[in-house]
């Protein structure tokens, strides 16, 4: 297997085994599990726990039955018997970046500050008011690693023209300088605020091929085609991401590949820890599933091969 | 290194702190000293030292430029000089990038 896909796997679950712990330790600190070794109703539960934001903690709750911390049977509650193990073996260890490791615990304290408020100012999960937040997510070395990884599968060179769905503040310029002078990147976000960063940087680097737009990628029309799509930790967002899938697809010209990157919910088992922390986002909907993914693949009218690598990538090639 | 977001915001609420980490970032890895700072960013030195330092109780110690580990102090000769940490070009890196947006929604 390709050793960055390796890289990205490895940390992506290493980030949820670490999430699940900070989980738990929610529980603890907050006195939650004490009712649920008895078996509580909902209702109960929620009224007796001393945290104002009642949505936050029903989340919070919802995430537990999820993992299989918590049980929910005939309108009650109850502790699960169940025991994690985290695996911290010579070959996992060697491929962990630990840098994500204190953004994950701003994210924590992001998330004791949701339970008083969603819109608590020490919550800076909002793409615009938070964009230098979201920056520093971005500019984290793992996320160099899916940068890199797309830039390999797309087989990025001078002289291609792509198109990045959510591009973020960084990308604009990784895959921009890959596409050089004779290339095109097209870069589309909905956040006004990662946009103003990542043109800063543009325009810094002189990428004068770089294109910015502001844009929700659901009202794209696709006038253009392009020698790969992009469409990195987006599909999250969106209600319907298999629409935004094929729309994708369509973009595409003949023999062009479309590089999906995401956190998917079928191939990885604690997803649920993890959407809990990015939840923070308003606009966070759910990681998708590989399997919906690859469904809309079938459903595009184009003759295309999809292939699944590792657990958070895959890639979608229109055939000749 | 880790960079908190609330560090870089404390940051562009003060112009005399921008405008000192900016110059030392423009001189560096070079050392400067007090009333040269003070000079290039147009400043009174006792303020300058406040943004560097901390002092008294017109500036908080705690969130200076030196506390936050941004800017280190260099003895040499028996007189102090001030010179950016590897951290603190990070920061102003950041700073340079979040520029427009900072103007944009602060």
């Amino acid at each position: 297997m390709d050793p960055l896909v390796e890289v990205l796997d490895r940390n992506m679950e290493a980030m949820a085994d670490v999430a699940v712990g900070y989980l738990i330790q929610i529980g603890l600190k907050y006195d939650v599990f004490k009712e649920l070794v008895r078996g509580v109703s909902r209702e109960k539960l929620i009224a007796s726990v001393p945290l104002p934001n009642k949505e936050r903690l029903e989340r919070l709750i919802d995430t537990y039955i999820q993992l299989g911390i918590v049980e929910e049977s005939g309108g009650s509650l109850r502790m699960a018997e169940c025991s994690y193990e985290l695996s911290l073996t010579r070959e996992r260890l060697e491929k962990l970046m630990p840098d994500w490791i204190p953004i994950l615990e701003e994210m924590y304290k992001m998330a004791d500050y949701a339970f008083i408020s969603r819109e608590h100012p020490k919550v800076l999960m909002d793409f615009d008011k938070g964009a230098d937040f979201w920056d520093m997510r971005l500019l984290l070395g793992i996320n160099r690693i899916y940068r890199q990884l797309a830039s390999r599968l797309l087989g990025l060179e001078d002289g291609m023209r792509i198109i990045d769905l959510g591009c973020g503040s960084v990308s604009p310029v990784e895959l921009g300088s890959a596409v050089g002078p004779n290339g095109k990147y097209v870069g589309i976000d909905f956040s006004p605020g990662l946009l103003s960063i990542a043109t800063t940087r543009v325009k810094d680097e002189g990428l004068d091929w770089v294109t910015l737009r502001e844009m929700d990628v659901r009202r794209l029309v696709v006038r253009n085609t392009y020698d790969g799509v992009v469409v990195s930790f987006l599909l999250g967002y969106l209600e319907n991401p298999g629409a935004v899938v094929r729309k994708a697809i369509e973009m595409l010209g003949p023999g062009g590949r479309l590089v999906i990157l995401d956190v998917f919910q079928d191939l990885n088992p604690k997803v649920a820890a993890l959407e809990f922390f990015e939840s923070l986002t308003k606009e966070f909907v759910r990681f998708p599933s590989a399997g919906e993914i690859l469904a809309a693949v079938d459903e595009s009218p184009y003759d295309v091969e999809a292939s699944v690598i590792g657990n958070s990538t895959i890639v979608v090639t229109r055939v000749l | 290194m880790f960079i908190d977001p609330f560090v870089i915001r404390s940051i562009n609420r003060s112009e005399l702190r921008k405008r000192i980490l900016l110059y030392l970032d423009e001189i560096y890895p070079s050392p400067t000293y007090l009333s040269e700072i003070a000079r290039v960013v147009k400043s009174d030195p006792s303020n300058v030292k406040g943004a560097l330092v901390g002092l008294g109780n017109r500036y908080n110690g705690h969130s200076s430029l030196v506390s936050l580990g941004l800017v280190e102090v260099v003895i040499e000769g028996g007189f102090k000089y001030y010179r950016l940490t590897e951290y603190g070009k990070q920061v102003v890196g950041l700073l340079r990038s979040y520029h427009s947006y900072y103007s944009k929604y602060t």
